[in-house]
């Protein structure tokens, strides 16, 4: 009965530590590189995120009137079917508030994709389709789990490293760009992203990654969705954001990598300045 | 008439004392080197006829090209259908491999679905890729096989995919259950391989079994035996490590592969390369090697990044049986004097010092029969492997490659001699090595690169077991071995009788190659004497010639028979044994250097063939004529082109 008792209440915790806040949630997470057929790979990591500001319809930052504290549990699984294909999916439990309007805890929307070589003869250049599927949660509330709403994401990615050999490389840059789009009011987004990652050792087991990620509305940058209050949109469904990170990686062994990730919302428009810290782990293995 | 009667007599004399040295001479000896001889059965062997297994492959044409152009590390198998031995199958196909991974000409694995050939699932085919001869591998299994030593089936495989020719592949027979089981080994039997991604299965104290080892047979995750055997070999004691061995070893195979990483120039071996099986019904061990394409002169560059540091035109055939890391049963063994003297009397017989062994395998690496064995197979493979798809090398490119491998078979056996049998005494004890042995016995795992910052007193200690107190030292150690190198040229002497065949002079005292005489004329008796000033400029060379645009090496040839005049082909040699140790100087291209010649009067250049694998220069048709000092440089300038040619047949 103790154990029992531990059990849950160890879950429960975990359940309202996690989750992935819904801008993130929406987002598919573009990778320029294909498993092999019957690798796998996940990824878990815990992200805490915070602001007291946000960046208003005219891009200028100002308060939002609360403080946002949001953390999430992401999950995300890759499978390589097939030299040609890999399947993918990503969910996360979230937790989120923001001074007004209920705390909210749960399942946000799950993606699922796949991912194929835009050049058959190297790796490090894909293209990826997803579908975005909202979990049922309230799409009304202030704090809530996701837009509600299915969505379509397509996207394309770069690297300059194109074997496994270059793993070890001292450095690469990687690139990549792709639109989200949504059965219903949220607007259209295009996603870009730069990275550069830097190798700490000569077997590349210890790395720094610089990322930058532009993301911008295709539609007329007005909020959407419920307001907090004094015109703050919690999570508008138009908005823009330039964010920046920086993460250092470690590989423990041949399956298991390790990253602490911090990065910052620095420009923006409908969106929360909001800082993040993100703890992963990384997992692969082969059928 | 009494005249003639003399001079029938004195025919008949010559004929008479002549006629067992020449005929000895021809049927023997085509390298005149006096001290290797080789059987005749060891001659036919290394000449038989070598087996091709046609292979044929069906499958997507698409796949076809991706499977050897794809991301080298991509695992992905494709759907395929082949032939071999007249029977189909259908099943996979994927590349594998490590570092030739990176190569276009990738090794495959055919994997069959639903049924087996010979009771194996997989069918690997291995690329030779990092072998611009293709024959390394093929002769050290080759080698083994006919040592005795339970290793794997091996073949030559013409691999066509929808009806291209792809290259030709070396089969190797799946190290697994089926593998135990065809060679009488029950179920209990366990076989080990060290998990080649970590590079700690060498049996040190802080090589975790599990870690570092792979499983392939019974229960994969008890790795109990081979921890068992891990703590013995660090007990047993090195005075008794002969009678460890025969306990719990089923056969020589320790020594056997010792043996054969000596001969080959193996060090890519002591804590990845090799598989531990464990008899279940006997419950003895067994060494099965593996991998043997850097061998036979390739040289690992270990100052310059992968790929260059493995895959290079350096070459070497000077290194002593402690090549490759520590690894404890290597150094016992070594250290051993029993085990020693197995390994050393196994070496004479298979270099022809010794007929202490089956006649199949007497002189089975002596000159003679090693040249025979490379121009045999390069017969065989040199039509096909221009029109390899993958691989594939220019005609000349390809007599480059097999001829340095038949400079190493030729040159090994006298490093080996005069370095194990002769004045200079090699001994485990002066190696850098047996610092890390030291270690070792206290309990401490150090690397090479741990030994400058290791404990002093460990240090201390080490240097008195190495050079004990009141003992004189019995052999150089690496540095002191450099320091003699360069102190004085390399001197040698080399005497034939009765013979057309060739010469190698060579300096007896460090066992390198001074020069190669392919005579072209009979001869009665041939003593020349060589010397070379090692790792210095030129002191003489021609006007407007750069020492530093020359070789870092001169030459010096010439003959003590007074009424000496012939025509030979004389060969030189030159030190690129890596990019920190070499003769190259300001050379760049060494296609581009041609031979000079001063022989009295002024310098002349030489029309030279070039093998930059094997750092040799090659002048043809040259007339040696006695009472004539030949001096030789080697040098690079705007005329070279004309005078400077790839080695040819």
């Amino acid at each position: 009965m103790k154990i029992k008792n531990v059990l849950t209440h160890t879950i429960t915790s975990l359940m309202i530590a996690s989750g992935l806040s819904v801008v993130t949630a929406g987002s598919a997470q573009a990778s320029a590189y294909m498993l092999s057929e019957g690798q796998n790979m996940y990824t878990t990591g815990i992200t805490y995120s915070t602001a007291t500001d946000w960046f208003n319809q005219n891009r200028n930052r100002v308060p939002q009137g609360c403080t946002s504290k949001d953390s999430s549990w992401g999950h995300s699984y890759t499978y390589g079917y097939s030299y040609y294909y890999n399947f993918f999916a990503n969910a996360s439990l979230a937790n989120q508030s923001c001074g007004v309007g209920a705390k909210t805890a749960g399942l946000g929307d799950v993606q699922v994709g796949i991912r194929g070589r835009l050049d058959l003869e190297r790796n490090g250049r894909t293209w990826e389709v997803a579908l975005n599927i909202p979990t049922g949660y309230d799409n009304q509330k202030i704090n809530r789990l996701g837009y509600g709403k299915f969505g379509l994401w397509a996207g394309v990615a770069w690297s300059t490293q194109n074997t496994g050999w270059e793993e070890k490389m001292p450095s690469y840059w990687e690139a990549g760009t792709g639109i989200s789009y949504w059965f219903g009011p949220p607007a259209s987004q295009s996603k870009t992203y730069v990275k550069w990652s830097w190798s700490l050792d000569d077997n590349g087991d210890n790395r720094i990654v610089l990322k930058g990620v532009l993301k911008l509305s295709l539609r007329d940058g007005k909020p959407e969705f419920p307001v907090a209050f004094a015109g703050f949109p919690r999570y508008s469904g138009d908005y823009d954001a330039g964010i920046i990170s920086a993460k250092y990686s470690r590989r423990l062994s041949q399956q298991w990598t390790a990253a602490i990730t911090i990065g910052e919302t620095v420009w923006g428009r409908n969106i929360s300045a909001s800082r993040y810290g993100t703890l992963s782990v990384t997992y692969r293995w082969d059928d | 008439m009494l005249k003639n009667k003399f001079i029938h007599l004195a025919i008949g004399i010559c004929t008479l004392v002549a006629l067992p040295v020449a005929a000895m001479s021809a049927t023997e000896l085509a390298f005149e080197e006096g001290h290797f001889r080789y059987s005749q059965e060891a001659l036919a062997n290394a000449q038989k006829e070598i087996n091709i297994v046609e292979i044929n492959v069906s499958m997507n044409r698409r796949d076809a090209s991706i499977l050897f152009l794809k991301d080298p590390n991509d695992k992905s198998t494709f759907a395929a259908s082949f032939s071999l031995d007249e029977q189909e199958f259908n099943g996979r196909i994927k590349s594998f491999g490590s570092s030739t991974r990176a190569l276009k000409k990738k090794s495959v694995i055919l994997k069959i679905k639903g049924a087996k050939w010979k009771g194996y699932q997989n069918i690997a085919l291995k690329s030779m890729s990092s072998d611009g001869s293709l024959m390394r591998e093929y002769m050290a299994w080759e080698l083994m096989r006919d040592m005795g030593m339970m290793v794997p089936e091996t073949f030559y495989v013409r691999l066509n995919i929808n009806g291209t020719f792809i290259g030709y592949f070396l089969y190797i027979e799946w190290l697994g259950k089926n593998f135990l089981d065809t060679r009488g080994y029950d179920a209990a039997s366990e076989m080990y391989q060290p998990d080649d991604a970590v590079y700690c299965g060498d049996f040190r104290h802080g090589s975790d079994i599990e870690r570092c080892w792979n499983k392939y047979t019974q229960d994969g995750k008890d790795y109990s035996s081979l921890k068992a055997l891990s703590k013995q070999i660090m007990a047993a004691p090195v005075e008794s490590f002969d009678k460890f061995v025969a306990d719990k070893f089923e056969d020589d195979s320790l020594v056997n592969w010792i043996a054969t990483n000596t001969l080959t120039s193996d060090g890519d071996t002591y804590n990845k390369n090799y598989f531990m099986v464990k008899s279940g019904a006997t419950k003895k061990w067994k060494v099965i090697p593996w991998d043997y394409d850097l061998t036979f002169g390739q040289s690992f560059d270990m100052f310059v990044p992968f790929p260059g540091s493995i895959f290079n035109e350096r070459f070497q055939y000077y290194y002593t049986p402690d090549l490759g890391v520590f690894n404890p049963m290597k150094a016992k063994a070594l250290l051993n004097e029993n085990l020693k003297a197995k390994l050393y009397s196994r070496l004479k017989h298979l270099i022809g010092k010794e007929k202490n062994g089956s006649e199949k395998t007497f002189g089975w690496f002596s000159p003679t029969v090693m040249s025979a064995r490379v121009e045999h197979l390069a017969k065989a493979l040199e039509g096909g492997q221009v029109r390899q798809k993958y691989g594939k090398r220019s005609a000349t490119s390809f007599i480059e490659q097999y001829d340095a491998v038949e400079h190493y078979g030729i040159a090994r056996p006298f490093y080996i001699e005069a370095n194990m049998f002769s004045t200079f005494e090699w001994n485990y004890r002066n190696t850098p090595q047996m610092k890390e042995y030291v270690a070792y016995t206290k309990g401490v795992d150090l690397t090479p690169e741990e030994i400058a910052k290791a404990d002093t007193a460990l240090l201390s200690e080490a240097h008195d077991v190495i050079n004990p107190i009141g003992e004189s030292k019995k052999g150089l150690d690496e540095h002191e071995f450099m320091a003699k190198l360069l102190e004085k040229p390399f001197t040698g002497r080399g005497v034939s009788g009765y013979s057309n065949k060739s010469l190698i002079v060579y300096d007896p005292g460090f066992g390198y190659v001074l020069a190669r005489l392919d005579f072209k004329e009979q001869f009665r008796i041939a003593d020349f004497q060589a010397e070379a000033e090692a790792f210095k400029p030129p002191m003489y060379v021609y006007n407007e010639g750069n020492p530093e645009q020359c070789i870092q090496r001169s030459w010096v040839l010439f003959s003590r028979i007074p009424s000496l005049n012939i025509k030979a082909d004389v060969t030189l040699e030159y030190f690129d044994e890596h990019s920190q140790k070499n003769e190259l100087g300001g050379v760049k291209d060494e296609h581009k250097v041609n031979l000079w010649v001063h022989s009295g009067d002024a310098w002349k250049p030489l029309l030279t063939e070039v093998n930059q694998k094997s750092n040799t220069l090659t002048v043809n048709d040259f007339r040696l004529q006695a009472g004539r000092i030949y001096r030789f440089i080697a040098c690079s300038s705007a005329e070279s082109a004309l005078w400077s040619r790839p080695v040819s047949r």
